[in-house]
């Protein structure tokens, strides 16, 4: 989330920090919705920031046993709270489902040029149920067991703890992936279309729903955490005003005052910031033409090799991509502190 | 006695009337409270009290970013709430008497 409490933890003070981090792991191995673990930790961040700009100990807001501070701060989550989790981890089932679906129909339809016998209200995607359903239960377990694991270990920050997740979920996966493929083991058959209908209903109520409960609020960027400017930044920064301004001059269109400058600064952040989602999807559409042309033209020798392509192609795409958007988005918050430094002067 | 089970009984109405005064949020309430003299006492109870506030409807609570980034939840309190409230005075009232006179029956004797 855009305003997610994690933006501002650094703004804590290494005792503050401290508590807040074994509040959060507490709060995080609860399995509890992420919409509730996001909104009741950015309250007690906001209270520990407010409380440590009074000047106050940490041991003002949770007393002396942390841990007692954190199973009555998580006393009423219940049921509901449960539910919900099973809801956004089905939501990841949804996906998987709907994913291989795909690859299904587009294998359906490679074939369907070849002879005019394939049915598609017929095709079983035997795979796809008892595969999703194995998967999800494993991804469960797994889950639970290693959060619960990981808060009994003396010191887990929850960065690492959601690394080690994601790292199981995708061990998971292969593995299961792997153990049907090469056995065809089946538990439901199931009509392909049925699959991909009922998983991309769940998703279509899921993520509006999930919206209405999340209820995103916009936030200006320059409310967020300051990142500190360098002299040499702001060297440049300095230089690439005074060019801008000789450019404006030569070009006969004025001086450039410096709060143009600014403006003109902000909305070119403002517009580099948008193509973040340009980032997410390209890797998505690079692989997808990549595999169409590989599909189309020398094709694949069997299922698996299609499936290893495209984990393979994503596995090298989103680092880059994600690197390269790490070093674009410093940039944009390096002049956006420079930005709000000079407005600051201004006034 | 515990203390923890006398606050038990107290601190929902405690917090209520905190509200009713003005829209507040967590820390400002838990500063009043620690200013009134419940300390120590406190220990993350104030979010759970919070959340069977609301789910009471007996406060209401928008968001907004604090001055130190997060979003914060200022409550208010509402109809229902008010209500509640001149409830609780009422049977506070009537239990601290009684039980006033019980203690001082006891030390009395």
């Amino acid at each position: 989330m855009k305003d997610s409490y994690v933006f501002y933890k650094e703004k804590l003070n290494a005792e503050y920090r401290y508590a807040f981090e074994q509040v959060e792991v507490y709060v995080t191995t609860q399995n509890i919705d992420l919409y509730t673990v996001e909104e009741r930790l950015g309250e007690l961040l906001d209270i520990f920031l407010t409380s440590q700009n009074a000047g106050k100990p940490v041991r003002s807001i949770v007393g002396n046993n942390v841990e007692r501070f954190c199973k009555t701060f998580c006393s009423d989550f219940g049921l509901k709270n449960r539910i919900l989790l099973i809801f956004d981890w089905i939501k990841i089932i949804a996906w998987f489902l709907v994913a291989f679906s795909a690859i299904d129909i587009f294998w359906l339809l490679l074939d369907t040029t070849n002879t005019d016998d394939v049915d598609f209200w017929h095709l079983i995607s035997t795979q796809n149920i008892s595969c999703a359903i194995i998967l999800g239960v494993l991804f469960f377990i797994t889950n639970i067991v290693t959060r619960h694991i990981m808060f009994k270990t003396k010191r887990i920050s929850v960065d690492v703890l959601n690394a080690i997740i994601c790292v199981e979920a995708v061990v998971t996966s292969m593995g299961t992936f792997a153990l049907f493929n090469f056995n065809n083991f089946t538990l439901f058959d199931a009509p392909t279309w049925i699959v991909a209908l009922v998983s991309g209903l769940y998703l279509a109520t899921y993520y509006p729903l999930s919206h209405k409960r999340i209820k995103r609020q916009k936030v200006k960027f320059s409310d967020l955490v300051e990142k500190d400017v360098t002299p040499e930044f702001s060297a440049a920064m300095e230089k690439r005003f005074f060019r801008a301004k000789k450019r404006n001059l030569r070009r006969g269109k004025g001086e450039l005052t410096l709060e143009a400058f600014l403006d003109r600064e902000e909305k070119s952040c403002n517009r580099t910031e948008k193509q973040k989602l340009f980032f997410r999807l390209l890797p998505v559409i690079v692989t997808a033409l990549s595999y169409a042309t590989t599909a189309l033209t020398s094709g694949f020798e069997s299922y698996t090799d299609s499936i290893a392509y495209i984990l393979l192609m994503l596995a090298v795409e989103i680092p880059i991509l994600w690197g390269i958007w790490k070093i674009v988005k410093s940039g944009i918050d390096s002049r956006r502190a420079w930005i709000k430094a000079r407005r600051n002067e201004l006034e | 006695m515990d203390e923890a089970q006398l606050l038990k009984g107290i601190l929902e109405g405690c917090i209520l009337a905190i509200i009713a005064d003005g829209e507040t949020y967590g820390y400002e309430i838990l500063a009043r409270l620690e200013k009134s003299g419940f300390e120590s006492l406190l220990e993350g109870t104030l979010y759970p009290v919070l959340t069977r506030l609301e789910k009471k409807n007996f406060i209401s609570c928008r968001k907004a970013k604090s001055p130190y980034g997060p979003i914060r939840k200022y409550y208010s309190i509402t109809e229902d709430g008010i209500k509640s409230l001149g409830n609780f005075k009422v049977n506070y009232e009537k239990i601290t008497t009684a039980a006033d006179a019980v203690l001082r029956g006891e030390k009395d004797i």
